[in-house]
């Protein structure tokens, strides 16, 4: 799980291993044949269960056009968008996370505990306090640009010999950043009424908060970033060789690095201007893919994209169900499941080096 | 006796523990001052006395501002000396109650028992110190099974401290919680409203850090230069590290059940008040993070067009200098 951070001889071992086996081909289609059903399984899940929970059938009545007006409001206006916004969400933390893991070299690297999605939340905090109301594209640019100036941050700073070579630090590192930007964001959301009214409904993160038009903006954004990440892999894959054997195979590197930063900010900005700060779901998923198809960077990164929206729904569903009447905000279960999942990997990876 | 004679507060110490109980009576007084009902010097010097000008005026001083002030100061001692404690013992500058989970431990604990029980401010004390001490027992077994240390042990702290964030704001979602700044109060501390029912208890954990200085003060010394040392010189170190632990984790509880988890203060204080008097005394560590916490809710009050809950200041300048600590420090011991 943590073979990255390995001594490089271990690393360097089981890099070639894997480039020369790999998963194969068969495995490969069988899990993203699994991973797709279970998707679609749990978006019909979400659209079906909930506080008014519907059946099978009820849905299938709904779809052909039959069915009560309660149940077609609950499941067209209020489920499917949270579903869509799920989708979109998931896909580019799963993505983004698995990314920043390896480009960062840390296990415990996620946007949402690293501050990119609070420097994304102080973009827009900020653009709606410089530039008064905030239309969508004003919030997306913003966010955008925030998560930017924060990934870059971030990057630089892993960049920085004493940070590279211990990955616990450049995790304390990134979490007193977080702290410190959502320390600022909320100083200016308190303090502007204006921005506090449009601010307060996504402190945690929750798939509720945007209406569908808001997904329809972050689509494309979301999309080109999986594209890229579809196409980084590969080079993320030799990258993981070490700087000098990529530079010797005619990777250059910086640009790598700073594609992949590009990459991102481009998933994570969006993703956090619809749902808030989801914490944890980059960070865990790519831990999860890898326990079933192995080191391979380029299919982890592809598989978080695929998996880490099924996580997501789960939370949702679990957030629905779990408060009796009152519906727990996505964002807090993800931080349940993923602390604990972070206190786990610290306490028994004693022995794998986790310097 | 000789190897005593060192370990007795210093001249040096004394001089400073003096310079900083001024500079916090400077702190408290000036507060009285500030805001937009204006108290001259006269008035305030009256109202002090018993002889207020006018019952606003002795309402401002005595019950809103004076009291504010003096729970700031307190509250900042606890955290501070917390924080000393926990990163002496634990052998980390970065290990922190806040940083580590004991202080959100805390704030679960107090939410759990008023959310859940509609406890009044007493059980809800017994509520956080419970919170906190089973967020110690939490990290002494991960030192102790998991043979955790250093870096990773405070990584597990934050991992302690998301998790019992999370769940408090559980907590918030499942009850009717009356107004914002309740919910404010539980996770990110403020001093809103806070006065002299707070003060009570407060209070007794200044009591108890100053009972730690005088009985531990010594031990503490000894347990700096090593456990064998410490051993050697007559430390029951194991007990010793347990017991002050414990009282490390009853002080923050204190502390956050008075004005919640005030984040970044007691990882902030210890490290100004070594770099000023050059000793870990708990009562100069104190007195630092309590004008530190009573300045920051000053600038919180006045500094901004609204005011802030404190914890918004002290974890942007905190935070800001935890990544400064990251950033000069080669290594992390441990």
């Amino acid at each position: 799980m943590l073979n990255r951070l390995s001594p490089l001889s271990q690393r360097e071992a089981r890099q070639e291993t894997a480039a020369q086996s790999g998963p194969s081909l068969n495995k490969i289609l069988i899990s993203y044949l699994v991973s797709l059903t279970v998707l679609v399984l749990l978006c019909l899940g979400s659209l079906a269960l909930g506080s008014k929970s519907l059946s099978l059938s009820d849905l299938l009545a709904l779809s052909s056009g039959d069915g009560s007006i309660a149940d077609r409001l609950i499941v067209f206006d209020l489920r499917f968008s949270r579903t869509v916004n799920a989708l979109l969400v998931g896909a580019a933390l799963g993505a983004s996370g698995a990314i920043m893991q390896s480009v960062i070299r840390n296990p415990i690297a996620d946007p949402g505990v690293l501050g990119i999605s609070a420097g994304a939340s102080l973009g827009v905090a900020s653009g709606i306090m410089l530039l008064g109301a905030a239309g969508l594209w004003i919030g997306l640019l913003s966010s955008l640009l925030g998560a930017l100036l924060a990934a870059g941050f971030l990057f630089l700073c892993a960049m920085l010999p004493s940070f590279r070579s211990s990955a616990v630090r450049i995790t304390l590192c990134g979490i007193a950043f977080s702290a410190v930007l959502a320390g600022i964001t909320q100083g200016i959301v308190l303090t502007n009424d204006k921005v506090l009214d449009q601010f307060r409904f996504w402190q945690v993160g929750s798939l509720t908060a945007r209406p569908l038009e808001a997904a329809a903006w972050v689509a494309p954004l979301v999309l080109a970033g999986l594209i890229f990440s579809w196409f980084i892999g590969g080079k993320l894959n030799i990258l993981d060789l070490g700087d000098d054997s990529a530079q010797a195979l005619g990777i250059s590197v910086a640009m790598v690095r700073t594609s992949s930063l590009l990459i991102v900010a481009l998933l994570c900005g969006p993703a956090t201007a619809l749902a808030g700060p989801v914490a944890f779901i980059g960070f865990a998923v790519p831990h999860m893919v890898r326990l079933f198809i192995g080191h391979d960077t380029k299919q982890v990164i592809r598989f978080s994209a695929l998996a880490a929206p099924s996580l997501l729904l789960v939370c949702d569903i679990i957030g629905r169900l779990v408060g009796h009447g009152a519906e727990v905000p996505v964002g807090i279960v993800t931080a349940v499941l993923g602390s604990i999942l972070l206190m786990l990997l610290v306490a028994f990876s004693a022995r794998r080096k986790l310097t | 006796m000789t190897p005593y004679s060192s370990m007795r507060p210093s001249r040096g110490e004394i001089r400073w523990i003096a310079i900083l109980l001024v500079l916090a009576l400077v702190v408290l007084v000036s507060s009285a001052f500030f805001g937009s009902y204006r108290v001259s010097l006269a008035d305030f010097f009256n109202t002090v006395r018993g002889q207020a000008p006018a019952p606003m005026t002795e309402f401002f001083v005595l019950e809103r501002r004076l009291s504010r002030a003096a729970v700031a100061l307190c509250a900042g001692m606890l955290l501070a000396a917390s924080g000393s404690l926990t990163q002496q013992l634990l052998r980390n500058p970065l290990a922190s109650p806040d940083i580590i989970g004991i202080t959100t431990g805390a704030s679960f604990g107090g939410a759990m028992v008023i959310l859940l029980l509609g406890g009044s401010l007493a059980s809800a004390s017994f509520g956080a110190v419970a919170g906190a001490i089973m967020a110690a027992l939490i990290l002494i077994g991960a030192v102790k099974v998991l043979r955790l240390s250093g870096s990773r042990l405070i990584l597990l702290g934050v991992g302690l401290a998301a998790l019992a964030t999370a769940l408090t704001n559980f907590l918030l979602t499942q009850v009717f919680v009356p107004s914002a700044e309740v919910a404010q109060t539980w996770l990110v501390g403020s001093l809103q409203g806070r006065g002299k029912e707070e003060l009570v208890w407060l209070l007794a954990g200044v009591a108890i850090l100053l009972i730690t200085q005088i009985m531990f003060g010594i031990d503490l010394k000894m347990l700096q230069m090593g456990d064998d040392l410490a051993a050697g010189l007559g430390v029951q170190v194991t007990r010793t590290r347990l017991v002050l632990l414990f009282i490390a984790a009853l002080l923050a509880a204190l502390a956050v059940v008075s004005c919640g988890p005030i984040g970044f203060i007691s990882l902030v204080a210890p490290h100004i008040s070594f770099a000023l008097t050059k000793s870990r005394n708990l009562i100069s560590c104190g007195l630092t993070g309590g004008i530190l916490l009573a300045v920051s809710d000053l600038v919180a009050q006045y500094a901004f067009s609204v005011s802030l809950p404190v914890g918004v200041i002290t974890v942007v300048f905190g935070g800001g200098f935890f990544l400064w600590l990251l950033f000069r420090q080669r290594r992390i011991h441990g």
